[in-house]
């Protein structure tokens, strides 16, 4: 046993060096190692409302979509959207509140009569405005389904329920996929 | 002589046993949840561990109190009772109490692998995970290397002992262990785990004190048992507790005394752990 512990003795920083450099090479060189993958959207539209996806992050237990809401018509419309939900092929749905942690903690407290939840977007004729939406969760890695679909399914445009098409994200082609990995 | 051997008797005798066993302490616990982390996450975990082996403890009191006693009424121990408690406290500095910390840091490999490097009181050690799942639950197999360096990172131990002095502490752990867990929502994860290790050391110990020179000792231990774990908190930050029993199986040859280094073995385990 004794050569072992020698060995190990004049070898032990190289072993941590190397490890560490193993390590960094693992981190940014494997794609099962990515931790976020950019995941693109068609546009999807009624006819009172297109939703550009800009940006959707995905993570292993998140979600981040910058959407942007643009309005098409000759009026102004006002939008209000409080919950999205994320459907994964398999058919199981997380909800979350648009907006993310920060708005369902600010709707948690408007329901007990502390401040307000957040008020309608009104979006002027031609204009666009930007719309965030976070969902988290903790049992499935998101990044290895090839695609997702976000809905906002409480969606109100002038106060009336509007359908929309939804979202369907689709992984990029190099993103390795298969919840075993 | 009798006089300052007990004003520094039971002092030294703790903090060798603190020294000693730091490294242990370390090795015996899992302290993380059975899921192996994805490919890309990332878990860091502050770990508390503290080793209480039930039959050294209380053969090693009786046995000192016994020598103690002896040691009271004569002016020097005799050659015999220095051989005695000298292999006494060398047993007990392998086999004893401890407590020791240590930094974890793991990271998701990919296609349900896992690694982890593990820091702490003079030990450096190194993990792989694989893992299975089944439903809700998620089973994980592994084996860790460990190397004590022999190193206290609380260095006024290092010399506590005048008596009988661990001049250099060299020990590896090899083990082998299983997982089975499941986690609930986003705040909790609880695992079961069973644990096999074999435990190599080298030591080089004296009692120039006691009239007994330095002695090289090596030989190996034993280990054997399972733990059971919880961890609660929210998505990324967790409070860790876990309790490891295992059973120790060895022996030692020192200043020509034969110690059996055997018993039960409770090491409680906690902390904090980040998971991003």
């Amino acid at each position: 046993m004794a050569p072992i512990f020698y060995i190990l003795k004049s070898k032990r920083i190289a072993a941590v060096a190397l490890g560490t450099v193993l390590a960094a090479t693992a981190l940014t060189g494997c794609a099962a190692m990515r931790r976020t993958w950019q995941f693109q959207a068609e546009a999807t539209s009624s006819p009172a409302l297109q939703v550009k996806v800009e940006s959707a992050a995905v993570s292993q237990r998140r979600l981040a979509m910058q959407l942007r809401l643009h309005n098409p018509g000759a009026q102004p419309i006002t939008i209000q959207a409080e919950n999205a939900t994320l459907t994964l092929p398999d058919g199981q749905e997380f909800t979350s509140s648009v907006g993310g942690l920060q708005s369902e903690f600010a709707k948690g407290l408007a329901n007990i009569g502390i401040g307000k939840a957040a008020p309608p977007v009104t979006i002027a004729p031609g204009e666009s405005v930007p719309l965030e939406i976070s969902i988290s969760q903790g049992r499935r890695d998101l990044r290895r389904f090839a695609t997702l679909q976000v809905r906002l399914p409480d969606l109100r445009i002038d106060g009336q329920p509007a359908t929309l098409a939804p979202l369907v994200l689709r992984a990029p082609a190099d993103a390795p996929l298969g919840e075993d990995i | 002589m009798a006089q300052h051997f007990s004003s520094r008797f039971w002092p030294g005798l703790l903090a060798l046993c603190a020294w000693a066993c730091a490294g242990c302490a370390v090795n015996f616990s899992e302290a993380r949840p059975a899921r192996i982390l994805r490919g890309g996450e990332v878990q860091l975990a502050q770990i508390n561990n503290v080793v209480v082996p039930t039959s050294a403890i209380g053969d090693s009191i009786s046995s000192t109190k016994s020598l103690y006693t002896s040691l009271k009424a004569q002016e020097k121990p005799s050659n015999d009772q220095a051989r005695d408690y000298a292999s006494r406290a060398t047993a007990i500095a392998l086999a004893g109490p401890g407590y020791a910390t240590h930094f974890d840091i793991g990271v998701g490999l990919g296609y349900r692998w896992d690694t982890s490097l593990r820091v702490g009181n003079g030990i450096y050690a190194a993990s792989l995970r694989k893992g299975y799942d089944f439903g809700p639950w998620a089973a994980a197999l592994g084996l860790r290397a460990g190397y004590n360096s022999g190193q206290s990172v609380i260095s006024y131990l290092d010399d506590a002992n005048g008596y009988v002095d661990l001049v250099s502490t060299k020990r590896f752990d090899g083990q082998l262990f299983a997982q089975l867990g499941r986690e609930f929502g986003e705040w909790g994860r609880l695992w079961f785990g069973a644990k096999g290790m074999y435990s190599g050391y080298t030591l080089e110990v004296g009692a120039p004190d006691l009239g007994l020179q330095i002695e090289k000792v090596s030989d190996h231990i034993w280990f054997w048992g399972g733990n059971i774990g919880v961890a609660v908190g929210f998505r990324h930050v967790f409070a860790v507790g876990e309790l490891t029993v295992l059973r120790a199986s060895g022996s030692l040859r020192a200043f020509g005394r034969d110690r059996d280094l055997g018993g039960v073995t409770i090491a409680p385990s906690w902390g904090i752990m980040g998971q991003f």
